[in-house]
């Protein structure tokens, strides 16, 4: 554990006491954690990705992770909308340091705790974040304007500012994007469809029709193009892992409790020890897959794009498949919507994982990677 | 020896299995060596929670809680049943 993840580790347990406490009514209304949120707040979790110079803790991808993970055990939602605004945070630290317009982006989200949510869905473009419709369009005194008709902006009526993608000009290819950093205020949103689904339901992924105006000093220099290849695909695959791997522990931690409670007649173990026994091993693939790539990023490896999307397949299937399994260990008592046991509401989530993107269409894009690069194998 | 400590010796002489009579062991003599192993473990832990009525927290759950009967009598007083239900 790095410096910076030890000194917020007490606060941590705090956080995720709260988001913990407020996870079932978030779930069953749909409603924003802002028990949780604020308490991430109010620890500075929010900015710990924040250089130390700007106001924040340095706290690095390995510690975000773990974060994701500990509040992935309390509240799925909630750690959700953590990964999802670090992620976002994360592209500013790595891509928008240098103006001083950009440093006091950073220096804010430190200092008021503000929570960004990432505008990249749009109607038409199919789900790929690399395609934008809308442009950033030159408006009067140094200002732009955007136009976006996002088909999910997670929390976006929650946050106090948002990372938007849009074509660099008018007359920009869909894929010659830039990212635009805006301030509430800098915005209007429109809500057009609200979310209503069967899990992640505190993350609030509304649509909306945004309009804005903000400085041209907003516009991240820095193509969109390789904000995302360089930053925001990893810290997502990374972050999202470790969110996931935590709704699973959670479950699985609950199976192991409600099997310890049942005896055997004849005084042996519990009959569901093995089966407790296999989703933990089940998990220990996850975990070591997510462990590897993170030990990769601090030391610099490259990992691949085929690799990152095993990342992202291999973590969100173990995951599921551990609270499917914890699932059946409970049994009725973890089929219940309430009660110690129950592991509804984790199974309800996890399916994200696999869905959001979908595990097949990741293959399937996957398919050309596999042919072109030949494959370094015996790696270990 | 007062009943805790009888209670405790019953439990260890039906889920155990040593290869010694419960009645030769003395309190800090090492169950571990006297054929305790990781799976009789678990059975002896699971029989004394039944014989107690607790449960013992994670914390709790390592060869050292159940390394003899003395340390199992100081983590059932940890836990509020030093004296048999």
């Amino acid at each position: 554990m790095s410096a910076a993840a030890q000194t917020l580790s007490p606060a941590l347990e705090g956080v995720a006491e709260v988001a913990a406490a407020a996870a079932d009514p978030v779930d069953r209304d749909g409603r924003f954690p802002h028990e949780a949120v604020g308490a991430m707040r109010a620890a500075g979790l929010l900015g710990a990705h924040v250089p130390v110079e700007l106001g924040g803790a340095g706290l690095d991808v390995a510690g975000m992770a773990y974060v994701g993970f500990r509040l992935g055990q309390a509240c799925a939602s909630a750690a959700m909308v953590y990964a999802m605004h670090q992620i976002q945070v994360a592209c500013l630290v790595s891509h928008a340091m240098t103006t001083p317009v950009q440093r006091e982006q950073l220096a804010r989200v430190a200092r008021e705790g503000l929570l960004l949510a990432s505008v990249t869905s749009e109607a038409g473009a199919r789900g790929d974040i690399r395609s934008s419709g809308c442009a950033v369009v030159p408006g009067p005194g140094g200002t732009v304007t955007v136009t976006k008709t996002a088909t999910n902006i997670s929390y976006g009526a929650h946050a106090g500012g948002l990372l938007v993608t849009a074509r660099r000009t008018p007359d920009a290819a869909p894929a010659d994007q830039a990212a635009i950093m805006m301030y509430a205020g800098d915005y209007t949103l429109e809500r057009t469809g609200t979310w209503d689904a069967m899990g992640m339901r505190g993350t609030c992924s509304d649509a909306f029709l945004l309009h804005a105006s903000v400085p041209d000093a907003q516009v991240l220099t820095v193509p969109f193009a390789v904000i995302a290849a360089e930053t925001m695909l990893p810290v997502a695959h990374l972050l999202w892992a470790g969110v996931w791997l935590g709704i699973a522990a959670d479950a699985l931690g609950r199976a192991r409790a409600c099997t310890r409670r049942v005896r055997a007649p004849d005084g042996g173990l519990p009959p569901a020890a093995g089966a407790v026994a296999a989703a933990l091993m089940r998990f220990r693939q996850g975990e070591a897959q997510l462990r590897t790539a993170l030990d990769d990023t601090k030391a610099g490896r490259a990992i691949g794009p085929l690799d990152w999307n095993g990342l992202k397949v291999g973590v969100s299937e173990v995951a599921l498949d551990v609270v499917m399994q914890s699932m059946r260990i409970c049994g009725i008592q973890g089929f219940r919507n309430d009660g110690p046991y129950s592991v509804a509401r984790h199974l309800r989530d996890i399916m994200s994982g696999v869905l959001m993107v979908g595990n097949e269409r990741v293959v399937a894009n996957s398919g050309g990677l596999a042919l072109m690069q030949p494959p370094r194998l015996g790696q270990f | 020896m007062d009943a805790v400590n009888v209670k405790i010796r019953e439990v260890v002489a039906t889920a155990a299995k040593l290869s010694v009579p419960t009645s030769g062991i003395g309190e800090t003599d090492s169950l571990h060596a006297l054929g305790l192993t990781s799976l009789t473990t678990v059975s002896l832990m699971l029989a004394l929670e039944d014989a107690f009525d607790v449960e013992f927290p994670d914390h709790m759950l390592s060869g050292q809680t159940f390394a003899s009967i003395a340390s199992i009598a100081s983590a059932l007083r940890a836990i509020g049943r030093g004296t048999p239900p």
